[in-house]
This record gives C-alpha cells, sequence and structure tokens, in this order.
C-alpha cells in the first residue's frame, strides 16, 4: 500500500513536470494582458508629485511600451506618514519567486521578471507588511509603495493569530504587536492564540513543549517530539536526547525555554500539511524568526509575580548601511514557579547577533546575493542552590545553555532555466547538564555497583581497586555531586533551487532541494565528581555512539492555474530521507514522504467589494511526514539487573562485603523498527460574507509506528550463597575473612587474611529466574486525531473600532494498543521461595486500559478595540471550555476481551459477565497468554490455567494471580464529563508617543476559584486544572 | 411627676443590665458510656475528655449510669475511656474513643462513647522507636528502627509465633480509602489490613517474666558510630530481618554482624512491591499478631485486598490474632491525623513528634507494679524521661521503669489496649545508654 500511493506521488509529480516542460519550449513568454489602466509614465514627474501619489493611495506607475519576454520591475519603498524612504525593506514577486532589498533611498529593482500576474509582497522590520497582485506586462520603473508603521495609530491592530491566506496548508503567523499584547515570555505560549488555544500563566521553571493539533504528553504517538521547530532556520530538536523514552513518559519535543523572547520578531505555526522542504517532523510546523533590519535602541522590561524580564536591542546600519545591517539583542530573564519561595529560579541570558546584507555589485549586479548570517545564544539554566528550604549545602543545577548559528545564501539568478538557489547551513549546540549534590549518612558501610560487564563480583574497597565493579562506601556520611552531561549537537546544510515560471494562465514553480543534516551528542554521560562515595550508577559516554546523519532530497511542484475566474493551486511533492548511522546495524534506513496539497479560489476579493460572499476558497491536503528516531530510542542508555548473591556479616567497622551477579540488559538491535510516520489530511474553507472572514478546517491525523519501548524475558540461573551456609562452613573470624567470588560461577571462598587459616568454600545454590531486556519498538497501532478549527473575524464595528474574533477548535483523539507486551514480576518472589516464575503477554502491556478515547470542544470569543487616538488597544478574551469528555479502553485485538467485570475485587474470577463500559464496577484485566520458566516459547492460556490453578494448585494460582490486575475503583471505566468550564483575561497595550508602549493584562481576572464536576467520579475538583489561576503581568518597551 | 421620673430610671436601670448579662461561654456535657448499642452503667469509670485545639485534658467518673458529666468551653473535643474488668487470668478490656464532640456555648448535651471490648496480652509492645533522628549535619537519618516485646506477666511467654505487621495507610495524616462514612470498613468484616509482608521468627523465642527481647526493624549494626544521636543495635542477642529475605535496600538492611546468630532472622514474604518494609517513619499503626501458619496464610492470595492500591495489596488479617498495638500519630499533623485500628485493637494513640529521637514507651501500671511484692524498695520514681517539656506526654506513673529494672524491680505496664493511656513520648530511646 505504502508503494503504491508513492508511485502514485511520483507519478502526480512526473506529470506535473511534464506539464511544465511542455510550456517552457518556446523561449518567449507571451505577452500578457495590456497593462493596467492606471499604469503612467512618470519620468517627468517631480519628488512632489510622487509624493503626493503615494500619499493618495496610488502605488502603481510604469513606464515603457508593452514588452515581450523579460521585464524590469523597479520602484521605491518609503514610509506612508514621513514619506522616508525605507531602507531594506524587502520585495518579493511571490509568483516568480524573485526578490530586491531597497537601497538607502528605498529604491529596488528587480531584472528579468516574467511577464504575467504576480504579487508583491513588501515588508520590513517595523512595518506593515503590504501585498498586493500586480499585471506586468512592460518595464516598471517607479512602482512606488508606501508602508505603515506598524504602531498603534494604525485604524485596525492586529493582536490575534493571522491565517495565511496565501498558504494552501493552514498556517497562521503571530506578529510581534500580538506577541507584546500577550507578554509573550515562552514560545509555547503563543499555542493560546490558534483557535481553540487556552491560556496558560507564563512558567519557565517548567520544560515548555509545543504540541500542535494534540493536547500533550499524556497522549500516545510522541506529538510534541514530532513537532518541528526552526530559530531563523536553524532545527532544534531532540534527536540527540538519550532521555525520555527508556523512562517509559514517551519522547518529548525539544523545550523552547532557552529561547529569548523578546527579540522575536514573529511566529509562524504550520499546522497542515508543509512542503517537502520540512522533513524529520510529525505534526507541525513551528517557525520563529527574530528581528532583521534597522531599528532604534528598544529596551523591555517585564514583570509578572513570577518572573522580571529586562532585553535591550539594536539594529545597526554598517557604513552608512552599504555594508549591511547588524541585529544585536540581549535579555536577561528570571523565573521562579513560587513567589513565597523565589530560591530555585530559572535564568535565561540570551544574546543574538545577526547580520544581513545584499549584494548586487560586480558579479552580482543582475543577480543579486542576499546574506543573512547569525548567532544565537543563552546562558541559563535551573539552579537551586540559593534555596534555603533545601538541606545543607545540597542543591541541583540544571543547565540550559545552548548556541546557535546560521548562514544563509539566497542568489536570485534569474535565468530562464532557474530562478534562485539558497544554500542554508545552521548548527546547533546545547549543553545541558544536570548536577545534583547528594548527602548521606551510612551507618553500616555500603556498596555501590559500577560494573557493565556480566558475571559474579564482590565488593572491594576504593582504595585497592578504583576500577572494580562493586565498591564499599565505608561507614560515614559524605557529600557527593553526581551530574549528567548531555550535550547535543545537531547541524545541517540544504540546498535549494527554484525556478518559476508562468505559461499561459498557469504559474508554475519548481522546487529541487536536497539536505544534510547530523545529530550526535558529546557529553560523557553520568558521572561523579567523587566515585569513592558515588552511589550505583554505570558510566555511559554519550559521546561514543556514533552521529545519526540524514540526506534528503525533494522535488516538488507548485502550479496556479487560472480558470476563468477562479484559480487552482496545485501543489505536490515527494521527499525521500535516508538515516545514515555508521557503525550501527541500523545502517541506512530510507523513507518516502509524499505531499500533496490542492486550493481552489472559486471567488476573489478583487472586485467583489459589493458582492454578499467577497471571497471563497477551498483547499485540502494529504501527505505523509516521517520522524526520525532520537538517541533514547536508538541508544537507550543501558540499564543493568543487580543480584544480590552473598550477604557476608559485617566486620567490626561495618564493612560488609556483598557480592552480586551483574546482568546487562542488552538492548536489542531491533532490524524491524521503522520510522515513526504521521499521515495527515485536512480540508479548508475560507470565506468573507458581508465582510465577516470565516476560516473553517477539518483534519484527520494518523500517527503509525509510533516509537515505544518494548520489554522481553528471558530464563537465566545465578549461583546463591546464603548466610546460613557461610555460618556454617566457615570457620574464620569475621575481622579476619577475605572474600573471593569466581566472576564466572560465583562461588565463594573465604581467606584467611592472615593467612593462618584454611581457605574455605562456601556451598551455593542454584537460582533460575527471568531477566529482561529493553529494546526498541513501533506501536502496531495507530493513534488516531481529527478535529474542526474555526475562525470567525467579524466585520470591523467601525463605530466601536472594535473587533471581534470568534474561534474555537472540537479535537478527537483515540488510541487502542492492541500489541502483545510482555510482562514480569520478576523481582518478586513466588509462594515456593523462588524468583518468580511466569511472564504474563498482554494486549497493549500490563495495565488496566490499553488505550482511551478523549474529545475537547473549545472555544474563544476576543474583543478588540483600538482607538488610533489614543494609540491603545484593549483585549477581552473569554475562553470556554464547553467539551472535555474522556474514556478508558480495554480491548484485545478484534475485540477480544481482556478486562471482565468481577463482583468481588478480591475474587478476580468472580465474573457478572456484564459489560465493563457500563460503568460503576470492578473490573479485572488479565495477560491473554502466559509461560512459564520450565517452558519459556510457549504460550499456554492465562484464563484457563487460572481457572484449573484455582481449583487444583493454591500455590499456582495466587504465583498466576499477580499477573492479574484489578481496578481500585468502581468509576474507572466510566464516561468523563467534565462540566464546563469559562475564564476570563484582559490585554491593554498603550503607546505614549513613538517612545514607549505598556502593555498590561490579567488572566482569569474575575478569579474564578469554582469547581467542575466530573460525571466518572461524581465528585468535584478545582477549576484551576483547567483555567489559568488569577494572574497579570506588566510590560514597558521604550525606543530612542 | 417624681414618680413618673424614678419609674422611668428604675425602667432604663433595668435595660441597661439586661444588656450587661454575661455571655454564656460553656456547656453542659455529658458523655454517657455504651457498650454493644446499650448503656454501660458502671460507676466510677475515668472518661477523659481532651479539647484537641490546646490539648487540655478534662476527667470525670462515670455515675451509676455510666454517664461522666463536664462543663466544657465552646469547642472540639475527643472523649475516651478505658476499663478494665478485675479479673483472674485474661482480663477483659473496654475501651472506647469518640473523636467527634463539638461544644457549641450555652447548649447542653450529650454524647455517646461507644466501647470495644478486647483482652489483655502477656507480651506486649514495651517500645517502639521507629521516628529517627537527626545526624550532626542536620539531616534525619531513620534507618534505625527497633520494635521491644515485653513479657508482662510472672510466667514464661512463647513468642514463637508472633508475627509483625502495620496498617495501612502507612501515615497517620494520610487519607484512607477503608474510612467509609465515618468507620473503618473492615472493623465489621472482623479484619485489619497489613501492609507490605508480615515477619516472622524462625526459631522457637521464649521470653522470661519481665523481660524483654529487641527485634531490629532496620539497620541492624552500631549507628551511633556514625550518628551520635542514634542507637547501638548490634547487640548479639537482639532479632533481626532475614538479609535473604527478599528486601534488597542495603541501607535499609545492612549485613548483619557476624556475632549474630542467623536463627534470629525474621524471615518475611512480600506480597506487594519494594526494596523495603515500608514502616512509616513519622507515624505506623503499627501491631503484633500470634498465629501459626502465618507464611502460608500471607501467600495465600484469598486472603489479599487491594481496596487502597491495585498493585500493593494488603493481607486480611483476623482481628483475634492482634496481641497487642500501638497507635502512632504525627504530632506535627494533628489537624490530620486519622485512626486506623478500632477501638477493640487500640482505642486510642500516641502522638510523636518525627525526627527528634524521640520514642514511644509503654507507661507502668503504678497500682499493679508496686502490689509485686519483690519490688519492695526497688522501684525508682520521679520519671524524668518523658517529653512534657516539650508538648509531649510523660509517664503519669512517675515510676522510671528503667532505672527501676536496673535496680532489680519487675515492671508491669499498662495494658488497657489505648495508646493514649498506655504510652508516652519518652525522649531518649531506652536502649540508648548515656
Amino acid at each position: 500500500m505504502k508503494n503504491a500511493i508513492n508511485i502514485t506521488a511520483l507519478s502526480v509529480l512526473l506529470f506535473l513536470l511534464c506539464s511544465a516542460a511542455s510550456y517552457s519550449a518556446p523561449t518567449t513568454n507571451r505577452t500578457t494582458k495590456a497593462a493596467s489602466a492606471s499604469y503612467s509614465n512618470t519620468a517627468a514627474k517631480t519628488e512632489k508629485a510622487e509624493k503626493a501619489d503615494n500619499a493618495s493611495g496610488s502605488a502603481d506607475q510604469s513606464t515603457g511600451a508593452v514588452k515581450k519576454g523579460k521585464l524590469t520591475f523597479s520602484g521605491k519603498v518609503f514610509d506612508k506618514k514621513t514619506f522616508e524612504p525605507i531602507e531594506f525593506a524587502t520585495i518579493v514577486l511571490r509568483e516568480s519567486e524573485q526578490w530586491a532589498v531597497a537601497d538607502k533611498d528605498g529604491r529596488f529593482t528587480i531584472r528579468n521578471v516574467p511577464a504575467g500576474e504576480n504579487v508583491v509582497i513588501v515588508s520590513c522590520l517595523g512595518y506593515v507588511t503590504d501585498t498586493r497582485e500586480v499585471n506586468l506586462s512592460r518595464d516598471i520603473s517607479s512602482y512606488n509603495i508606501s508602508l505603515a508603521a506598524n504602531d498603534l495609530t494604525l485604524e485596525e491592530v492586529v493582536v490575534t493569530a493571522q491565517e495565511n491566506s496565501s498558504s494552501a496548508a493552514t498556517s497562521r503567523t503571530i506578529d510581534r504587536t500580538a506577541l507584546d499584547h500577550i507578554q509573550m515570555v515562552n514560545v509555547a505560549d503563543i499555542s493560546a492564540l490558534l483557535p481553540g488555544g487556552r491560556t496558560v500563566n507564563p512558567d519557565l521553571t517548567n520544560q515548555q513543549v509545543v504540541n500542535v493539533r494534540s493536547e500533550g504528553s499524556s497522549e500516545a504517538g510522541n506529538s510534541s517530539f514530532g513537532t518541528a521547530i526552526e530559530v531563523d532556520g536553524v532545527r532544534i530538536n531532540n534527536n540527540a536526547s538519550f532521555s525520555n523514552l527508556a523512562t517509559g513518559s514517551g519522547l518529548k519535543g525539544i523545550t523552547t525555554n532557552n529561547i529569548a523572547s523578546s527579540n522575536v520578531e514573529s511566529v509562524e505555526v504550520i499546522s497542515g500539511m508543509p512542503s517537502v522542504e520540512y522533513g524529520d517532523m510529525g505534526t507541525g510546523v513551528v517557525k520563529i524568526n527574530t528581528r532583521k533590519g534597522v531599528t532604534p535602541w528598544t529596551v523591555s522590561m517585564s514583570t509578572n509575580p513570577t518572573m522580571k524580564q529586562l532585553s535591550v536591542s539594536k539594529g545597526f546600519g554598517l557604513r552608512d548601511k552599504s555594508m549591511g545591517v547588524i541585529n544585536a539583542s540581549g535579555e536577561l530573564t528570571k523565573s521562579i514557579s513560587d513567589p513565597r519561595s523565589p530560591y530555585t529560579a530559572y535564568t535565561r541570558r540570551g544574546a543574538t547577533l545577526t547580520y544581513s546584507n545584499m549584494l548586487t555589485k560586480g558579479v552580482f549586479g543582475d543577480a543579486p546575493l542576499r546574506l543573512t548570517a547569525g548567532i544565537t545564544g543563552n546562558i541559563g539554566g535551573r539552579n537551586s542552590e540559593a534555596d534555603p528550604d533545601s538541606f545543607k549545602d545540597t542543591w541541583s543545577k540544571t543547565r540550559d545553555n545552548t548556541v546557535r548559528g546560521n548562514l544563509s545564501l539566497n542568489w536570485l539568478l534569474s535565468k530562464p532555466w532557474i530562478t534562485n538557489v539558497e544554500l542554508n547551513a545552521s548548527i546547533s549546540y546545547s549543553d545541558k547538564q544536570e548536577l545534583t549534590r547528594n548527602f548521606a549518612t551510612y551507618a553500616a558501610g555500603s556498596v555501590a555497583l559500577h560494573g557493565k560487564e556480566e558475571g559474579y563480583f564482590v565488593t572491594q574497597t576504593w582504595e585497592s581497586n578504583p576500577d572494580a565493579a562493586i565498591t564499599l562506601i565505608p561507614r560515614g556520611s559524605y557529600y557527593n555531586t553526581m551530574g549528567i552531561d548531555d550535550r547535543p549537537m545537531s547541524s545541517k546544510v540544504s540546498f535549494k533551487a527554484n525556478w518559476a515560471r508562468n505559461f499561459g494562465k498557469a504559474n508554475n514553480k519548481v522546487k529541487i532541494g536536497a539536505e544534510w543534516s547530523s545529530d550526535r551528542n558529546f557529553g560523557i554521560g553520568q558521572y561523579s565528581e567523587d566515585m569513592s562515595t558515588a552511589t550505583t550508577f554505570r558510566t555511559y559516554d554519550y559521546s561514543l555512539v556514533p552521529a545519526m546523519n540524514n540526506v534528503a532530497a525533494y522535488i516538488e511542484d507548485n502550479i496556479v492555474i487560472s480558470l476563468g475566474k477562479t484559480r487552482l493551486n496545485l501543489i505536490a511533492g515527494l521527499r525521500n530521507d535516508n538515516s545514515i548511522i555508521r557503525g550501527s546495524a541500523y545502517g541506512v534506513t530510507s523513507s518516502l514522504s509524499p505531499r500533496f496539497n490542492a486550493k481552489y479560489t472559486i471567488l476573489s476579493p478583487k472586485g467583489r467589494r459589493q458582492n454578499l460572499v467577497k471571497e471563497l476558497a477551498l483547499r485540502a491536503s494529504w501527505g505523509v511526514a516521517v520522524k526520525q528516531p532520537s538517541y533514547s530510542v536508538l541508544y537507550p542508555v543501558p540499564t543493568y539487573r543487580d543480584i544480590e548473591i552473598f550477604v557476608p556479616t559485617s566486620s567490626s567497622d561495618g564493612s560488609a562485603y556483598y557480592a552480586y551477579f551483574i546482568m546487562p540488559k542488552t538492548i536489542n538491535y531491533n532490524a524491524a523498527l521503522r520510522w515513526q510516520q504521521n499521515r495527515q489530511a485536512e480540508f479548508g474553507l475560507e470565506t468573507d460574507i458581508a465582510g465577516n472572514r470565516i476560516s473553517l478546517t477539518a483534519y484527520w491525523n494518523k500517527t503509525v509506528d509510533a516509537y515505544r519501548m518494548s520489554t522481553g524475558y528471558n530464563p537465566f540461573s545465578y549461583n546463591y550463597t546464603s548466610a546460613k551456609e557461610l555460618e556454617s562452613n566457615c570457620k574464620i573470624p569475621a575481622d579476619r575473612r577475605n572474600f573471593v567470588v569466581d566472576q564466572k560461577t560465583g562461588i565463594v571462598t573465604v581467606h584467611d587474611k592472615f593467612g593462618e587459616m584454611k581457605s574455605e568454600t562456601i556451598p551455593a545454590k542454584t537460582k533460575t529466574g527471568f531477566n529482561s531486556n529493553l529494546y526498541a519498538n513501533n506501536s502496531t497501532d495507530p493513534v488516531t486525531r481529527w478535529g474542526l478549527e474555526w475562525i470567525v473575524d467579524f466585520k470591523r464595528i467601525k463605530a466601536l473600532n472594535t473587533s471581534i474574533r470568534w474561534d474555537g477548535s472540537f479535537y478527537s483523539y483515540r488510541v487502542l494498543d492492541t500489541q502483545i507486551e510482555a510482562y514480569c514480576p520478576f523481582t518478586t518472589t513466588s509462594t515456593d521461595g523462588t524468583p518468580y516464575k511466569y511472564v504474563g503477554y498482554y494486549s497493549g502491556g500490563n495495565k488496566i486500559t490499553n488505550g482511551s478515547i478523549s474529545r475537547n470542544l473549545r472555544t474563544n470569543l476576543t474583543i478588540n478595540t483600538n482607538i488610533p487616538q489614543v494609540r491603545m488597544v484593549f483585549s477581552l478574551r473569554l475562553e470556554a471550555g464547553l467539551i472535555k469528555y474522556s474514556r478508558y479502553l480495554s480491548e484485545g485485538a478484534d475485540g477480544k476481551a481482556r478486562t471482565y467485570v468481577i463482583s468481588n475485587k478480591d475474587d478476580v474470577l468472580s465474573f457478572t459477565g456484564e459489560d465493563i463500559y457500563q460503568g460503576n464496577s470492578y473490573t479485572v484485566t488479565f495477560p491473554e497468554t502466559y509461560s512459564t520458566i520450565d517452558d519459556p516459547t510457549t504460550r499456554r492460556d492465562y484464563l484457563e490455567d487460572l481457572k484449573w490453578a484455582r481449583e487444583n494448585n493454591r500455590a499456582m494460582y495466587s504465583d498466576l494471580q499477580k499477573l492479574a490486575i484489578s481496578s481500585a475503583y468502581l468509576y474507572y471505566f466510566n464516561e468523563d464529563y467534565i462540566s464546563p468550564y469559562f475564564t476570563a483575561n484582559i490585554s491593554v497595550t498603550k503607546e505614549i508617543g513613538d517612545f514607549a508602549s505598556v502593555s498590561f493584562y490579567a488572566n482569569n481576572f474575575f478569579n474564578n476559584l469554582g469547581q467542575v464536576h466530573s460525571s466518572k467520579t461524581g465528585s468535584s475538583y478545582p477549576i484551576g486544572n483547567y483555567i489559568p489561576s488569577f494572574f497579570y503581568g506588566l510590560s514597558l518597551r521604550l525606543k530612542f | 411627676m417624681k414618680r413618673y421620673l424614678l419609674l422611668v430610671l428604675s425602667a432604663l436601670m433595668l435595660i441597661v443590665s439586661c444588656q450587661e448579662k454575661q455571655k454564656v461561654t460553656t456547656a453542659q456535657v455529658s458523655v454517657a458510656l455504651t457498650y454493644e448499642n446499650a448503656a454501660f452503667a458502671v460507676e466510677g469509670i475515668n472518661v477523659s475528655v481532651k479539647e484537641t485545639a490546646t490539648g487540655v485534658v478534662y476527667d470525670a467518673l462515670t455515675d451509676a449510669e455510666g454517664v461522666a458529666s463536664f462543663v466544657l468551653s465552646a469547642g472540639l473535643y475527643e472523649a475516651s475511656a478505658s476499663y478494665k474488668v478485675p479479673a483472674e487470668g485474661v482480663q477483659d478490656i473496654y475501651n472506647g474513643l469518640n473523636t467527634n464532640i463539638v461544644v457549641t456555648a450555652g447548649v447542653d448535651e450529650t454524647y455517646p462513647l461507644n466501647l470495644s471490648k478486647s483482652s489483655a496480652s502477656q507480651i506486649i509492645i514495651k517500645e517502639l522507636y521507629n521516628t529517627g533522628c537527626t545526624t550532626a549535619e542536620g539531616k534525619s537519618f531513620v534507618n534505625d528502627a527497633y520494635v521491644i516485646l515485653y513479657n508482662n506477666s510472672d510466667q514464661p511467654a512463647d513468642a514463637s509465633k508472633i508475627g509483625f505487621a502495620f496498617a495501612t495507610p502507612f501515615n497517620s495524616n494520610s487519607s484512607s480509602k477503608y474510612l467509609v462514612d465515618g468507620a473503618l470498613s473492615y472493623e465489621a468484616e472482623g479484619w485489619i489490613p497489613a501492609g507490605y509482608s508480615i515477619w516472622w521468627f524462625q526459631c522457637p523465642v521464649i521470653i522470661e517474666p519481665y523481660s524483654q527481647i529487641l527485634i531490629c526493624i532496620s539497620g541492624c549494626t552500631d549507628n551511633t558510630v556514625t550518628v551520635p544521636a542514634s542507637v547501638d543495635l548490634s547487640g548479639a542477642d537482639y532479632y533481626m530481618y532475614d538479609p535473604e529475605c527478599g528486601f534488597t535496600n542495603t541501607s535499609k538492611y545492612p549485613a548483619p554482624p557476624a556475632s549474630m546468630p542467623v536463627d534470629h532472622y525474621l524471615q518475611t514474604y512480600l506480597y506487594a512491591m519494594g526494596t523495603a518494609w515500608p514502616l512509616s517513619n513519622t507515624s505506623p499503626a503499627f501491631y503484633i499478631i500470634r498465629q501459626a501458619g502465618i507464611e502460608e496464610f500471607t501467600k495465600d492470595s484469598n486472603n489479599y485486598d487491594t481496596t487502597e492500591n491495585v498493585k500493593l495489596p494488603v493481607v486480611k488479617v483476623p482481628m483475634e490474632w492482634v496481641v497487642d498495638a500501638v497507635e502512632v500519630y504525627n504530632q506535627t499533623t494533628a489537624d490530620k491525623n486519622g485512626k486506623r485500628f478500632p477501638a477493640s485493637i487500640d482505642a486510642g494513640y500516641v502522638e510523636i513528634n518525627p525526627k527528634n529521637g524521640y520514642t514511644a514507651y509503654r507507661n507502668v501500671d503504678k497500682a499493679a507494679t508496686e502490689a509485686l511484692a519483690e519490688n519492695e524498695g526497688k522501684l525508682v520514681y520521679n520519671y524524668a524521661g518523658g517529653t512534657e517539656d516539650v508538648e509531649g506526654t510523660t509517664d503519669p506513673s512517675g515510676i522510671d521503669a528503667e532505672a527501676s529494672i536496673a535496680n532489680g524491680a519487675h515492671i508491669i505496664y499498662m495494658d488497657s489496649n489505648n495508646s493514649s493511656n498506655d504510652f508516652h513520648q519518652r525522649k531518649v530511646a531506652s536502649i540508648k545508654k548515656k
């Protein structure tokens, strides 16, 4: 099926490319329609007249006769109010993928522009982006564009997430005005501005991740791990992380805590299926763009009950700006989790340096080159050293240091066979070292196991053998600092070529790219600053793990066809990723990601001002995204089974030389491991009815082959020497005993330290039990999500300077895990005193539930009033959770029962025959089959044997029953409807001239402290679990 | 006119005097003893009423109807009573505790105090040390718990079938899922929970009259070397955990000294999960049972209950197996503590302030001890080992039991199955010799 999809994808792509090629045969373009009547020759116009034209809003001006072939498009960009030229404004022709940057006079020129319809997008830091359509049929020498300063004097100030109308996939952008208005501290805070988003009070002391179209880490499918996050094109990820999955909590995405929030210019969230440019992802791309361009000195100060922030930024022009622009910023943020104990704090010291320039001279005269280079860093982390509540001289610190560098070269060639090429390189290096200083008292000597080799080992003193597998920690009190050295690094180089051409009524853009990325970790893993008193741990040098490289290639065709008054946009792309792990059994793993997007614009707004329906567009997409694994999947930190096989008597100084059998829990290479995939489809509708803009999106998202860890069990035997045998067989006094354990057999021999008494070998007994092995695996059952998102921007009420937005989302989630997973409580003993001897095989694992469903309906009403005269914007946001539903599931494959209702919670066989979903009943969950230590390969019917054992073998019944899981609550499988809950937030931003602006917000300003009712338990719970507590913040921004 | 003026003045005086009438701040409160839903009409039983907020205790004797009367200020109180029936051999003991007495000023009311019947035992818990102490660096140290069993009679006592257990929840300030409508659900079913595992002896154990044995619950080593405030548990005659019992926490269960014979090891079967027996180090409900076949009983899953935690079953111990018990409350969480033992097991509690080296130590039965002829001239008075000077408790008998034993006396301890009467918070562990 997968191959069929790939073949289909390639076929469509080839068809599109062939179509494009058939159009490209002529060397000259057909001349488009006659130039717009609004064009006029402006050569003789004076500067004054030009200003007058622009002030009146007439921006399009042209010169020359109708031409065939390539055209020149030039003009000027200036401030709408002051008429000053805007240097470094970026002018992009969207359809032909050409661009220019305005010079010191605001002038720009784009050569070799194909004739035809195009879209001009003009943007500059501090100004409102201008987008307009243009029909090019001749050279245009003075296309004048005025940009309005992005401040609160605007008639309409945008402080919400804006739909990217040109995108065929769902994409929304939140710009700086909105970020200032909500006083973003962490990039994750922007989730509140997405449809149905929920406001969360800012907190940097918790590691925040971004989930797109998911309810977070409680769900299966590693959703945040699949969210791609880029800062100025630098991908930041958790691929080189060794944490998370082995602990069973699922893979988490990279935290956004260390991204300096004050220098973010905009954040774009692509929720739908993105371009094939974006790989190594599941659902959602979050693109964070920092400030680039000339800016005044900007100082901002923010405060709330748990955070203080100070930032400074400035955009400098070098040598009168001819050498480019440097943006520099610095930020200091200190956050605490509890104002009552302001000692454990997270500190962020962020700095950014960005250089951007455009080379237009010499060889770049006709083919300008845009260069952007940046470096971003943070020094900070979490530190509890100052906390007086901690025990004396104990603390924990977690570094969150990072440095990110990027270089981007964009060369506009404007050749018939290629439009532009782009080369990007980036690197991200982090230091996430964790340090914990502990204090421990050992009243008797203790042992610490550090050996990684399999075998029997006896305790030795640190002084006699610092490399011993087991070391003695002598009686006493010690401080010890343990650390985890975690230094992941990701690097990436990508090359992309674009080729755009018009063919009659069709505009075709082809994008071809290749990229190489690499992840590795330079940390040494866990360590101790003093191994002589370090507790049990094993070293695992992260830096010895081979790098995970990924080579990808992609091709995408984007064609826009005008069909009468309608317009059809089709995008087809295919991406091939090849993960290469040298020196690893995983070798090279290849995957394909086909993606399709289509947008059909039935009604365009142009010329429909008087119509009821001013705009109508439909869009649909389907695609596959593949997420590379992290190191915690490929190379989980090994764990060990340490079995005490000999407990000696202690000597007079409290020292005891225990012996252990150390057994590595080998991580089996899983040849069948597949890379996790997300298959996503969505259908969208955008319309404008009588000035009311409506955006509606339905999506379906299926995560398959989600990464997980599984456990296998194998029987093994070891020799054990009891204290009773020692007492019976050893005549050497305790203080003179020197224990030696054979590494292979485990036989204990006691020698006399003084050599005067004969050595004695202590008899041992053999015990047999199970040992476990962890290995990376995929979930065979998918995680399915679907939902609806809507945004309704009502027609602005001009009389009140007010706009109203109603947004919301309906979200549905379902997972049923029927994968057979083994479980054995092997550290317990059977009733006969031997190690536990059964392994249960459960559908979905050793849990009462193996699935869940949930549905949420959330909606928000945002009322924004901006008063340009006083330069103020006020927002009132009402958030409502109308439906919050969840229910646990327990079903085997093909609907087979795995959980039964019982009448007596302590009698696992007291079946009532009722349906577990009727609720209000005690239940028991069984493994489907089990195996015994004597015959580990045969799967026996668990329930049948349990019933037999109950009547015939009580000991076996008691032992087998340990594999059954009873529910402690009657309501476990009840449906859970949480009663609706509401909250209200306000935000105010006021500008004081061009010099200062002040923002204030209050979340839950009614201080709603109510309760919600749960239909599952019949109880009420504090509403604080669902809405933010009353919280407020203030920020001041100064420009000079 | 003058008459009217006088009348008006008189009326005014009357009104003023009425306005200044004294506010009623107390109430007449009666506590009526009951047993099996009938009045327990025994005269002369001491009933104690303790004000929860202040800890102030008021005592009164019952009248012929079994009712004790008090005049109390408004507030929250708890009433308790203990009555031992004079008899030969096994004694019947009646205990009761009512923690829900709300006194409203000016409202006279009678509150019932339901008594439960139990029996006095030959083997008793003399001392439980479980809340640890503090290291020289200021950190708490709890791996030094022990319990002392004592033969409270003049006949040798066979402790071979004694087992050690604790009721759940572990801590007195944790909410209990067994508490339904103010009553412990297992009481009506005739059992009490035993968390994690029950320890038992592996050899015959005889306790001589008025003698004791010490069982190390953890840290069977001389803890004082490292933690001076702790205790030395390396005694060769002590009893301890079997290092091969399956618990692998070597800090809790360090290797025993060679001097300790292996038949002094206690064995157990872990029916829950963990690496150590998690006896609360603040406020356990500790008890001892006497029964043959404890091992088989704990291995039979028919005897398990999972009300509190599906993965941590408790064993349902029949209440008649219980020999003695002590309910420890955490003094620092006074307003959250709750009973885990029904009144027939332990009608009261002893409060311990954790981590200070304090122990729950048995009070001396003054009358019975003084009545022993062999104690003539051997009893030491003016006991100063209590913690009444730090808002704790002391032995009301005034007899210094340890000094008297050292002096050759035989001590009979209180055994009313009511820890409020039977125990006090002792400042220093009895085995700790200064």
